[in-house]
């Protein structure tokens, strides 16, 4: 690999793990492995439709993976790519009760990456299956709390967004929208539990 | 200070070491609270479960399209590649294009003024110019004080033959200033274009030709190449 793009990559992973400038970094990931990942799963029994679910799947895990501290650039980003595909393309493959007939055409690589990768996808499944929560927040609650703990903005920083008079004000909503949140995944105790089960948080 | 701020205090690693140490030992103790930390760990994975997939949907948007642009630009790219391919190839030819070839690739060949017009009254003049001496013609109108329309006619096409083209229109015009009609008149029209290509005056011979009347047997034998060729020719005339 050229040093150029070792370089640009190391950047990049750096870049995700501090969750900045996130949409150049998701960018140069779509320029660079989009074609390879969708090529991988067309030859694996897929339709491009499929390809292209899967490599959002794909690109989500990777960037939680990395944000997580779990990949460590131990192989290169086109490997681990690789990898986190072929594990939700094989997840997606059962579910759907498909033929493995062509999946013998994955390269096992990188095994040692499989677990974390897997227990990304169940987090993800279990994060998706509740995430409809968030719809029923309303608009301006969810753009606070996503500021506030997606974006890791200040309450200072969040306030020009918004119409609240003061600071003091917007705390108090933020904990006003955080109650209704947490009070929606408790109507949801089934989900929860999965989601707690999957978050490994007890 | 509301429950949800001491955990984000903690969450983002705020809290002095005794109120951290307060809080976990709650946290231990008091199962409400625990439920209430867990509930809000799951709420703040979902929250930034959801940021980071709003992020991804969005750059997939944004690579459909720009993905989209690139399909529509080798389409833009062909047309201006054929259209350049077309001019240069225009170009080319009409650089190529000179008079030469008109003179010789007539549309139609000289009609023999046979059988037409009044008896010569120097019989001979006709047989010289049979003979393609075209000279001896000449010679003879020369020295004719009076000559007939025939013998114009003939002296007329003899100095054409000899490539003197500017005696050739001369005549002619003089035929088109006497107003009378001819029995040459369409070899006239025809053979006034050709002398001015002779003399490679291409924007006039094309105005004869537009001037041309429909009726003449000559006009209808201009072909587009031929046409297409004098066009070029006037048009490059003009511009350089």
């Amino acid at each position: 690999m050229a040093l150029f793009t070792l370089n640009r990559e190391n950047d990049i992973i750096e870049k995700i793990k501090n969750n900045i400038e996130i949409n150049a970094c998701l960018k140069y990931l779509y320029k660079e492995y989009y074609g390879f990942l969708e090529r991988m799963v067309l030859n694996n029994s897929g339709s491009k439709e499929d390809a292209e679910d899967v490599i959002q799947e794909v690109f989500l895990a990777v960037l939680q993976i990395i944000q997580n501290d779990k990949f460590k650039g131990e192989s290169s980003l086109k490997s681990f790519l690789y990898a986190v595909a072929k594990n939700i393309w094989l997840v997606k493959i059962k579910k759907q009760k498909a033929e493995h007939k062509r999946l013998n055409i994955w390269i096992e690589e990188n095994p040692e990456f499989d677990a974390d990768i897997n227990d990304q996808i169940k987090k993800n499944e279990a994060l998706e299956l509740i995430s409809d929560v968030l719809g029923s927040l309303g608009t301006v609650c969810k753009d606070i709390l996503s500021r506030f703990y997606y974006e890791n903005l200040s309450l200072k920083e969040i306030l020009p967004f918004t119409e609240f008079e003061n600071e003091q004000v917007l705390r108090n909503k933020k904990s006003k929208c955080m109650k209704a949140l947490t009070e929606k995944l408790e109507q949801k105790p089934f989900m929860r539990e999965s989601l707690y089960k999957a978050l490994k948080i007890f | 200070m509301e429950k949800t701020d001491f955990f984000d205090e903690y969450l983002r690693g705020k809290m002095s070491q005794k109120d951290k140490e307060l809080f976990e030992k709650s946290l231990d103790e008091n199962e409400a609270t625990k439920a209430n930390f867990l509930n809000y760990q799951a709420a703040i994975e979902l929250l930034k479960y959801d940021g980071l997939k709003q992020e991804v949907r969005n750059a997939h948007r944004q690579f459909k399209a720009e993905k989209t642009k690139t399909f529509d630009f080798p389409v833009v790219k062909i047309a201006v590649v054929v259209v350049f391919g077309l001019l240069s190839l225009s170009v080319l030819w009409a650089g190529n294009t000179n008079g030469d070839e008109l003179l010789t690739e007539l549309p139609i060949h000289y009609i023999e003024p046979n059988n037409r017009g009044a008896n010569e009254e120097k019989a001979q003049a006709e047989l010289l110019y049979l003979r393609n001496d075209f000279k001896g013609v000449i010679d003879i109108f020369q020295t004719s004080k009076a000559p007939n329309e025939k013998l114009v006619f003939l002296a007329t096409m003899s100095f054409y033959n000899t490539n003197n083209y500017e005696k050739a229109i001369e005549l002619i015009s003089q035929n088109e200033n006497k107003q009378m009609a001819s029995s040459f008149d369409n070899e006239y029209e025809f053979y006034k274009c050709q002398s001015f290509i002779g003399l490679n005056k291409y924007a006039d011979a094309l105005k004869v030709i537009e001037k041309m009347n429909n009726q003449n047997p000559y006009k209808q034998s201009y072909n587009w190449k031929y046409l297409a060729k004098i066009k070029i020719l006037a048009l490059k005339e003009r511009l350089f």
